[in-house]
């Protein structure tokens, strides 16, 4: 069974622990330019945000169709995906293709580079300070997600019986606020 | 005429000799001066650097895999273009019976023979498929040039040993000349042949691969404002032919580029390649080239599979990510029209 990075946004602090572990563990740096785990900050109404994003491990990959060389493979034990050192190009597609920007070509290298979970064992996950990143069964992320989407639930039931003509939190307005 | 017969035989011989060890130093000289500015070489290793110098004699290429044929016609021309003017008897003789009284063993008369029909005849198909074959590589006089002056010393030569135009009278009595003097421009001309890759306008689609698979940082790339210049130093380029093998497209195209200018500039770069780059969506800021968009929405199509974010930065994308509860942890945004 695979395994994925779970990241809850909410939670983190933008403390870029998880950039420095992982440049130290696979670029050999302390370089957050090069980590394959990225905190993107956003500003939103003076409000900071921060969004922890690296490779979601998609059933039907992007970068893996796209790739002209087929470097991309899946691992058979953690189901993270591998780019090829020795096929990879360093052409970028599937840097564009990736719908979460997950994999990017690293300049100094001239390869494209993407999370493969330390080898089953994230370095990100385990320096995290505020339990923004967990690593967990995939089946085991569903149920939390679902988990979290029924406590929505019971809120907003609870925000329409105190307060009938209240807008409905949607998860939309939900990242707003 | 007499006079310039004399002078052809003998001191031009020497400038040309003087010209083409001066040109060749000069040149290996700010080689290695480019060579060395770069980090990128240090890089990949000591190992990588001598596989890349080797690249140009090792024909694994993918673009030798693409035209087989035309590779080994290739590699036996060099071949014998470089061998026959040196192991060829009758020159090893000359050297004999000059003041350096040098000698080594030469080449059989019949293996010179046929090496020297092999150059000519591969030079005369480089010359049909320059004309006919190949228009859209833009030919230009100087490629022209290049194959005739390669051809003659060779042509002359044979008929010098195996017979007379007896009927031409003109050739009869100076073939010899004919023969001294091409060789001499050829020479010559070695000091300005360079190497040049080009990138074809309607196939390339700026995605860099060559630029990343460079070993001696020849190609380079600038992302500036709305475009990305790619920018090509000819004193760099050691002709191993990454740049071929790496481009996904086979857009990239190794050739001889006969220009006299290049020797004077030394380190300079010339700009070869000019894309347009794509706007992102939300924060508009330029990320990647407008064909390599075009050519994955192109790409995605034809697996039938629709994709929302190619038009989006990487920034933005990872943004979007966070905030579509949905793709926190299973993506949905990859639509399987198959299922």
């Amino acid at each position: 069974m695979s395994c994925v990075i779970l990241i809850d946004a909410d939670k983190c602090s933008g403390c870029q622990m998880c950039e420095v572990a992982c440049s130290l563990r696979n670029m050999g740096e302390c370089n957050p330019e090069r980590s394959r785990i990225r905190v993107v900050k956003s500003q939103q109404d003076g409000q900071l945000e921060f969004v922890p994003s690296t490779c979601m491990l998609c059933e039907t990959a992007m970068c893996e169709l796209v790739c002209p060389a087929n470097a991309i493979s899946r691992d058979p034990d953690t189901g993270a995906r591998i780019i090829s050192e020795k096929k990879c190009l360093g052409c970028s597609s599937c840097s564009y293709a990736c719908p979460f920007g997950a994999c990017f070509v690293d300049r100094r290298l001239g390869k494209s580079v993407v999370c493969m979970q330390c080898d089953g064992d994230p370095t990100c996950v385990k320096v995290c300070p505020s339990d923004a990143l967990t690593y967990s069964q995939a089946d085991q992320v569903n149920i939390t997600l679902k988990r979290g989407a029924a406590h929505r639930l019971i809120l907003a039931r609870e925000m329409m019986r105190e307060e009938p003509q209240a807008h409905f939190p949607s998860v939309e307005d939900r990242d707003n606020c | 005429m007499g006079t310039i017969l004399y002078f052809i035989e003998t001191t031009l011989l020497w400038f040309v000799a003087v010209f083409l060890m001066a040109g060749l130093s000069w040149r290996l000289f700010f080689f290695v001066v480019a060579i060395l500015r770069k980090r990128k070489l240090c890089r990949h290793g000591r190992l990588h650097q001598l596989v890349s110098l080797t690249g140009i004699l090792a024909p694994y290429h993918r673009a030798v895999l693409h035209k087989p044929a035309y590779a080994v016609l290739r590699y036996t021309f060099h071949a014998c273009l470089f061998i026959v003017p040196i192991w060829f008897s009758g020159h090893v003789y000359l050297w004999e019976e000059s003041r350096f009284e040098w000698y080594w063993t030469p080449l059989p008369d019949i293996w010179a023979d046929w090496m020297t029909l092999a150059v000519l005849a591969t030079c005369s198909y480089f010359m049909v498929r320059r004309i006919f074959t190949a228009k859209r590589l833009k030919t230009r006089i100087a490629d022209i040039v290049l194959i005739v002056i390669t051809a003659l010393p060779f042509l002359s030569g044979y008929l010098l040993t195996h017979g007379h135009l007896a009927s031409i009278a003109f050739f009869d009595s100076y073939l010899w000349y004919l023969h001294v003097i091409s060789g001499e421009i050829m020479l010559v001309m070695i000091v300005f042949l360079f190497c040049r890759t080009h990138l074809n306008k309607k196939t390339c689609v700026g995605c860099a691969a060559c630029v990343e698979n460079c070993p001696t940082e020849t190609l380079a790339f600038i992302d500036r404002g709305q475009e990305r210049l790619f920018r090509y130093s000819p004193y760099q380029c050691i002709c191993c032919g990454s740049c071929v093998k790496a481009c996904p497209e086979g857009a990239a195209n190794l050739r001889h580029d006969l220009h006299p200018a290049h020797l004077i500039r030394v380190l300079s770069k010339d700009e070869i390649r000019r894309v347009e780059l794509k706007t992102c969506l939300q924060c508009g800021a330029r990320f990647a080239p407008i064909p390599q968009i075009d050519k994955l929405y192109r790409q995605l199509h034809q697996d039938e599979l629709e994709i929302e974010t190619l038009d989006l930065c990487l920034r933005c994308k990872k943004l979007r990510s966070g905030r579509n509860d949905l793709g926190r942890a299973v993506p949905a945004t990859a639509v399987d029209k198959r299922l």
